[in-house]
């Protein structure tokens, strides 16, 4: 039988530093581990530790993850600037691009809108909404584009997460503060007239304040996309560890990009009446626990460095 | 920059007294000792953030009691510990006598 707290530590071991493991996560675990052997010799009829004992050693190594994550990023910044600069780099090249083309695609396929509407300034109104979704797909296509042929550094990993924190943070700022103007004004521009507000030009605020299944679904269908860059970065760093030669890498992972907003967008539509969070969330969920698991059983991706 | 001044939490006054009175623990002997000062969840950040800024030191047991258990940790007080703890006891016991009057 293996001694309680096992698995916890092999867990944490692919995570946390070095310094950590021996000075705060193996101390808990050891005592754990003594009470249960306490517990056995003196003939208890229960040996195994309580779930508060259990839930006090998930404290314990949440809180080791949490700083050996945070001490990686700040180690991985140092270390590997010019890498991350590169990444911001390609993230912001492919991010415009992709924000550029996603405007301009319905002007260009889409119903021509009334002879009054300038075509520019429907471009501009178009921007904010095609940046949200620019701005995570265009950050996880350069963390893919940085760590083909390298191995999964615990530094570097962290410091992914850090830019990524980063994205989601300026993609709340866009869905909040410039998304709603800017879709009202392309309704206003396109028909020509005034139009009264729809659930697409509320703010995030504004529909967190509404209860109706609809306006829940767009709620959390934005925040899911404000965390996008962690979700499309997850199959991305399982892409990279698959794939060696980096165009097979990329046809993989654009086919992970289409086929999570296709998820995504069916899952609105059949569920979101009914389960509108599970609708929004269900897509961002089943990937990142599939990259997970593959990330999980291929232990050697992850390398911790000291 | 100017060298970081130490200091002492809640936190880690306690630990200190405890280990100063009863000389060298366990984390867990820690936990039972303290009377609810010390939770279980977060006394080995604490005792871990005390080592690195070298306020106790640690060593493993020599052996661990069951046959596939890791080692457990033993903490003592260092001279520094010691002496910021009587110099943070004075001075707080000062300032609240101040604060009395």
């Amino acid at each position: 039988m293996t001694p309680p707290g096992h698995r916890l530590r092999r867990i944490a071991a692919r995570v946390c530093d070095r310094t950590t493991m021996v000075t705060v996560i193996d101390p808990a675990i050891a005592d754990l581990q003594h009470e249960a052997e306490m517990a056995q010799r003196s003939g208890r009829r229960r040996t195994r530790p309580s779930l508060g004992r259990y839930a006090a050693v998930w404290q314990v190594v949440g809180y080791g993850i949490s700083r050996s994550l945070i001490r990686g990023a700040m180690t991985g910044f140092t270390a590997e600037r010019a890498l991350v600069r590169r990444t911001l780099l390609v993230a912001w090249v492919a991010g415009s691009a992709i924000t550029v083309l996603l405007a301009l695609l319905p002007l260009l396929l889409g119903p021509r809108p009334s002879a009054v509407a300038s075509p520019g300034l429907l471009f501009l109104c178009l921007l904010p909404q095609a940046a949200a979704l620019g701005i995570p797909i265009g950050l996880s296509c350069a963390v893919v584009f940085a760590m083909r042929a390298r191995p999964l550094a615990i530094g570097l990993v962290a410091s992914f997460c850090a830019l990524a924190l980063l994205a989601s943070g300026l993609t709340v700022v866009i869905l909040e503060w410039l998304v709603p103007d800017a879709n009202q004004a392309f309704r206003t521009v396109a028909s020509g007239t005034p139009v009264a507000r729809g659930l697409g030009e509320l703010g995030l605020t504004a529909l967190a304040r509404r209860s109706d299944a609809a306006s829940i679904l767009v709620l959390h269908a934005r925040l899911s996309l404000a965390a996008a860059t962690f979700t499309l970065a997850a199959p991305g760093l399982v892409v990279v560890r698959l794939f060696r030669r980096p165009w097979v890498a990329v046809v993989a992972w654009s086919v992970s990009v289409i086929l999570y907003f296709a998820c995504a967008s069916t899952l609105a539509y059949q569920l979101g009446p009914r389960a509108p969070i599970l609708a929004a969330w269900g897509p961002a969920f089943i990937f990142v626990a599939a990259a997970t698991a593959v990330l999980v059983a291929r232990p050697r991706s992850v390398q911790r460095r000291p | 920059m100017s060298p970081r001044r130490p200091s002492l939490s809640d936190k880690e006054t306690v630990v200190l007294e405890l280990l100063i009175r009863d000389g060298e623990m366990y984390g867990l002997e820690l936990v039972s000792a303290s009377d609810g000062a010390l939770k279980r969840g977060t006394v080995y950040v604490t005792l871990g953030r005390m080592e690195e800024k070298g306020y106790v030191t640690a060593r493993q047991e020599d052996a661990p009691l069951g046959a596939g258990g890791l080692p457990r940790r033993i903490y003592a007080p260092t001279p520094l510990g010691r002496e910021l703890l009587r110099a943070w006891t004075t001075v707080s016991r000062r300032l609240a006598v101040r604060f009395a009057r």
